[in-house]
């Protein structure tokens, strides 16, 4: 356990600065069970949040984890092992879209979660009924508004303020500039900002 | 990332909400992570199954080797059997032919038998009949040289 949590660790190092320890590539199947145990929950999160739609995520989780399990040797720790996850995620929820909408006849969407739904997942906390209902609210319309975003800025969108990635981690995740990155954050924060603002 | 927040103060409202947003998709996350869910069989799973249960999966490839060497050979024993009978039938048409031809020629032999038999009984009994005239003609020609050295 003490081996797997240093090269987690490392992970986030550059591979040039990383001394691969004999015993990792013995050990590489019980890193990569401790990795699939620490970040599955977040990578079902993500997707579940990305898709709306919890089996999809379920199955779209165990296929990142499956195809991070294939390539695990390949991993050279050149980004931190969850950025490495979440772009095998948003890889394969491109395929998903993508063959949902190739199939767009079929009732794909059976198990997808309405909007007015979402917000009653919301925690009470201390919160008076009339702070709730504002915010079950707000929550109804972000979550509106994310639905009409384009895919890149949804993802972008939720990787920054459901995940709470650094702008640079979400450019690894995705695979594009950083400059690009806050441009498309921008754009969805627009939306969001305006329609919230409409609401009130 | 500063001038984002300075963006966000300036909407305190919009501050409230991601968070919001975020425990409302963190306590949804949460909660739909620990759900059990049933997984839907598909029509061919238990097909598949059956087929991975060693016993009944050497039985169906037992029975269906039998049959992928069992039907052409049968198949083929039927057309062989159909063939003898087939050359035992032409057999024995040839047969009852070749016995009909005999008992006609034996027949037909029968008849020129009787025939010559026939001929040869009427060849040894006949005689030839004497010319009734013939010693009157004769006796003619006697007398006719007579006359003439007269």
């Amino acid at each position: 356990m003490a081996t797997t949590t240093t090269v987690l660790e490392t992970m986030g190092k550059p591979a040039a600065a990383i001394a691969f320890p004999a015993e990792r590539l013995q050990n590489s199947a019980a890193e990569f069970a401790e990795v699939a145990a620490r970040y599955r929950q977040q990578i079902f999160r993500f997707l579940l949040a990305s898709l709306r739609d919890p089996d999809a995520a379920e199955t779209l989780t165990q296929d990142c984890l499956l195809k991070a399990h294939r390539n695990w040797a390949s991993f050279r720790g050149d980004s931190s092992v969850m950025t490495w996850l979440l772009r095998i995620a948003i890889n394969l929820q491109k395929d998903h879209w993508r063959s949902r909408r190739l199939q767009f006849w079929k009732q794909t969407n059976s198990n997808s979660v309405d909007a007015d739904d979402a917000s009653q997942w919301l925690p009470s906390g201390e919160s008076s009924p009339e702070q709730q209902a504002v915010a079950k609210d707000q929550v109804r319309v972000v979550w509106r508004t994310v639905e009409n975003l384009s895919e890149r800025q949804r993802t972008v969108f939720l990787l920054r303020h459901v995940e709470e990635m650094e702008i640079h981690e979400i450019a690894q995740a995705v695979g594009l500039s950083e400059g690009t990155v806050k441009a498309h954050l921008s754009r969805a924060m627009v939306r969001v900002r305006a329609e919230l603002g409409g609401k009130r | 990332m500063n001038s984002e927040k300075c963006q966000n103060q300036e909407y305190p409202h919009l501050e409230e909400a991601l968070r919001n947003v975020r425990a409302s998709i963190h306590a949804w996350s949460d909660r739909e992570f620990v759900r059990p869910r049933a997984i839907e069989r598909s029509r061919w799973a238990g097909f598949w199954q059956a087929i991975a249960n060693p016993a009944l999966g050497g039985t169906l490839a037992a029975t269906m080797l039998v049959a992928a060497i069992g039907v052409p050979v049968g198949v083929y024993h039927e057309r062989e059997v159909a063939a003898q009978r087939q050359a035992l039938e032409l057999q024995r048409k040839q047969a009852a032919e070749q016995a009909r031809k005999a008992a006609a020629a034996a027949a037909t032999s029968i008849a020129v038998d009787d025939g010559a038999f026939l001929d040869d009984v009427d060849s040894d009994i006949a005689q030839d009949a004497p010319d009734a005239m013939q010693p009157l003609a004769s006796l003619m020609n006697d007398g006719a040289g007579k006359s003439s050295r007269r």
